[in-house]
């Protein structure tokens, strides 16, 4: 055994002797584009003003014009927290849930699959590589996704130090930090002609199939929360291209039935985020910035006839 | 949220030093099998601790009938009450499968009977998650009360023994299907450290993490963009001919890694689990590759309800019968989808015919694969790649979604095999068949040439310790570099 022992070891200190060099061979890019939670964390914490905060995915992201709601004069400073779906839900309700004041508001609209799916690929390591201090946000959950996701996050490494290496270059990627404005919207795609992708649909199972339960447990959570420190919170939708959501039509109908059983008011239905084709920038559910304008102005518009009540 | 506790992932390999830290640290052999207990049901609670409930509820069932039939074993004239016993498994067993994986299937099948006769039926059905793993387990269990019933395994004296084979997490979740007689004796005593063992052990791992991650990940992904819509054909014949053997190559390497994984992690905790594939694709007849696909559950099959009907000992019509149920049960075992039953009974035709025709090998998978030499060395390529091409057919129907499209592609690969114009459509895919056709050839390179060895890596044992480490690191960063965003589950998960 002891002779095993050290032989793994020392194979072990090997492969370890190689990560240090993957590591080193992709250092902390201060421009990649989940450096970007850095300025949004640092936004939300800097405003002394009550605020209005959005919470979401990157499709919150590029789906939101924040200037719509600055221009409707509702006396709230906006920070848009959107910035990966392949965060999960848990962890993007926990990164602003902790920090809640009396006065907030908030506006929660995740990616539908995020009802019934947790975190993705390694997304939650990368956020982590360039916030240490998000850890406080990991639920029971997410540390063991982190865990899973470990080997993915050290695969991405590989790829990016190989490529350096191999090209002396980085990969090209207009997803960056920079792309972010101030109010933490993606602008780097604005005026930009769309991308002639193929949409990232993969056909979702019927409801029956799906437990909302863990998703809807987390948002219960967070509606206690935005009550007893007197912030108020209001569920959104992610936009969704037409023919996706014809061909989901029973799932958003039973979603939308259990989402209105809770404490959180909504502020659009689900038919409301539904866009063409045309409207949107990439393969994802990314708004163009004309159609995110569209969209904030109705957002905006609903939002300050709730708040007026 | 939450998926298992996955061979592939950062967390298995956190757990799996704990474990064997804990294992090689514990004293005796209930310390070893107490923390093997606890491990596998924390393995297995990783997916949803509701299910731990539900194994323990079976384990619990199959050890007390098994011990009475075991008490009764001396009394002739208590062989009513041990057939008694012994069919209180069967139905427990069946019933928990027939239960969580089946209800809803027969429900829906009988509805659209009666839907078709212009009844209009409002049936319930149960909508229950399938517990993973419980098509493995259960089988174990219900192997193990027959046994004591045949008098071919003894029943245990131990709970902790008996519910450590049953829970033993390596091969919990997606077999081998093991047999008592040959996991339950190793639970019984204390496990001595094997040097040599925990070596190939790692090596066999090491070579499972590779082939799912390099090869099945990746060719799922391109074989779920051909088959990916329900009940439709939207690709050229050539292109769903080359997904087909897509398929094969992937079910293969995510099935016979996790196996690979399975096997080499027992042997880290001094457990010899039996080998579950012996290089099937080199079959010479489709009853060879039966031998020689996913072991433990052929030879449960043939043990428990092939040689009981009657096999090959009584005529013909009884063989005929045999390999019908069997097959067509096999089938069913995999899920509960005609397409499964389909696959299963078209596989159960194939054997039939390869034994009537006289073109059974009678090849067991122990036995040499022959190498290829001179002009028996083609007969012997052509025999198979004739049996390949025959189990490809059949994997249509296991991958399709339902059988319309599974009817539809096999038509579309027929009409459009002679079209130069549907050959063309596989330029479409040329950047992922020139990245893993050569992987793919070097795969079945290393395969042939190991075919002596108990899998890909087994041969490097031999090699100088500098090479070996050099091939391992290779197969170690390779692999990571190739992971996939967005890696599929096992494929054998989902029975």
């Amino acid at each position: 055994m002891r002779r095993f022992l050290a032989q793994l070891l020392a194979f072990v200190a090997i492969q370890a002797g190689i990560l240090a060099l993957v590591w080193q061979g992709c250092p902390r890019d201060a421009n990649h584009y989940m450096a970007a939670t850095l300025d949004k964390h640092a936004r939300l914490a800097a405003l002394d003003s009550a605020r209005l905060i959005f919470v979401g995915g990157s499709s919150m992201g590029f789906g939101l014009d924040s200037r719509a709601f600055v221009e409707r004069d509702l006396e709230l400073a906006p920070v848009n927290m959107g910035l990966s779906a392949q965060l999960g839900l848990d962890f993007m309700l926990a990164e602003v849930g902790g920090g809640l004041r009396a006065g907030d508001v908030v506006v929660v609209a995740p990616e539908t699959q995020l009802f019934w799916t947790g975190s993705t690929n390694d997304a939650l390591w990368a956020v982590l590589e360039y916030r240490p201090a998000s850890v406080g946000c990991l639920s029971a959950t997410n540390a063991r996704e982190l865990s899973d996701q470990g080997l993915h996050f050290l695969a991405r490494k590989l790829r990016c130090a190989l490529h350096r290496v191999a090209l002396d270059d980085e990969l090209a990627n207009e997803y960056r930090r920079d792309g972010f404005d101030e109010l933490g919207d993606f602008v780097g795609h604005r005026g930009q002609p769309r991308k002639l992708e193929a949409p990232a649909d993969r056909p979702w199972p019927r409801p029956a199939e799906l437990d909302f339960e863990p998703a809807l447990a987390s948002l219960r959570e967070f509606a206690d929360t935005c009550a007893r420190v007197h912030a108020r919170c209001y569920l959104a939708w992610c936009p969704t291209r037409r023919q996706r959501f014809e061909a989901s039509r029973e799932l958003f109908a039973a979603l939308e039935g259990r989402l209105r059983e809770l404490e959180l008011p909504m502020i659009e239905s689900a038919s409301e985020a539904v866009f063409v084709d045309e409207d949107f920038y990439d393969r994802g559910p990314h708004l163009t910035g004309a159609a995110a304008a569209r969209r904030s102005e109705r957002l905006a518009e609903r939002l300050a006839s709730l708040l007026s009540r | 949220m939450v998926v298992g506790l996955t061979f592939t992932t950062l967390t298995f390999v956190l757990f799996l030093v704990l474990v064997f830290a804990a294992h090689w640290s514990a004293r005796g052999r209930v310390g070893q099998n107490l923390v093997v207990l606890v491990a596998s049901y924390a393995f297995y609670g990783w997916w949803d601790a509701r299910f731990c409930w539900l194994l323990l509820g079976s384990s619990l069932l199959d050890f007390v009938v098994a011990r009475a039939i075991g008490r009764a074993d001396a009394r002739p004239e208590l062989a009513g009450r041990r057939r008694a016993l012994v069919g209180i498994s069967v139905v427990a067993n069946l019933g928990l499968l027939g239960l969580f994986k089946y209800f809803d299937f027969f429900v829906d099948s009988f509805a659209v009977v009666l839907t078709s006769l212009g009844v209009e039926a409002n049936l319930p059905t149960l909508r229950l998650i399938l517990p993973v793993g419980i098509s493995f387990y259960t089988f174990q269990t219900l192997g193990y009360t027959i046994d004591v019933y045949r008098g071919d395994a003894k029943p245990s004296a131990s709970l902790l023994d008996y519910l450590a084979y049953v829970s033993f997490f390596p091969q919990l979740v997606a077999g081998p299907i093991e047999r008592a007689r040959n996991l339950l004796p190793q639970l019984e005593r204390a496990r001595q450290f094997d040097e040599v063992e925990a070596r190939e052990g790692g090596r066999q791992i090491l070579w499972g993490f590779a082939k799912k991650i390099i090869l099945a990940d990746h060719l799922g992904s391109f074989v779920e963009l051909i088959y990916a819509t329900s009940g439709t054909v939207h690709a050229s014949g050539p292109v769903l001919a080359v997904a087909t053997v897509g398929f094969a190559l992937q079910i293969y390497c995510d099935f016979s890694a996790y196996s690979d994984i399975a096997v080499g992690t027992a042997k880290l905790f001094g457990v010899r689990l039996m080998r579950n594939f012996a290089y099937p694709y080199f079959s010479r007849s489709v009853d060879e590759f039966w031998r020689r696909w996913h072991i433990s559950l052929s030879t449960w099959f043939r043990d428990y309800v092939y040689v009981p009907l009657g096999g090959s000992q009584h005529g013909p019509s009884r063989l005929w019968l045999s390999l019908m149920v069997t097959f067509t049960l096999s089938g069913l075992w995999h899920g509960a989808n005609w397409t499964f039953v389909i696959w299963g009974a078209l596989n159960g035709l194939l054997v039939g015919l390869a034994i009537r025709l006289g073109r059974s090998t009678r090849t067991g998978p122990s036995d040499p694969i022959p190498a290829l030499r001179g002009w028996l060395g083609l007969r012997t390529l052509g025999q198979m790649v004739a049996t390949f091409t025959l189990i490809c057919v059949t994997w249509v129907f296991f991958r399709a979604s339902d059988l319309a499209q599974a009817l539809g592609i096999l038509a579309r690969i027929v009409v459009d095999l002679p079209r130069a114009d549907a050959w063309a459509e596989l330029a479409h895919h040329q950047e992922f068949l020139a990245a893993f056709g050569p992987l793919v050839l070097a795969f079945v390179v290393v395969e042939w040439r190991s075919r002596a060895e108990l899998h890909g890596l087994a041969h490097v044992a031999r090699w100088p310790r500098a090479l070996r480490w050099l091939v391992y690191t290779t197969i170690l960063w390779t692999t990571i570099y190739l992971m996939p965003d967005d890696p599929g589950a096992f494929i054998y998960f989902q029975f």
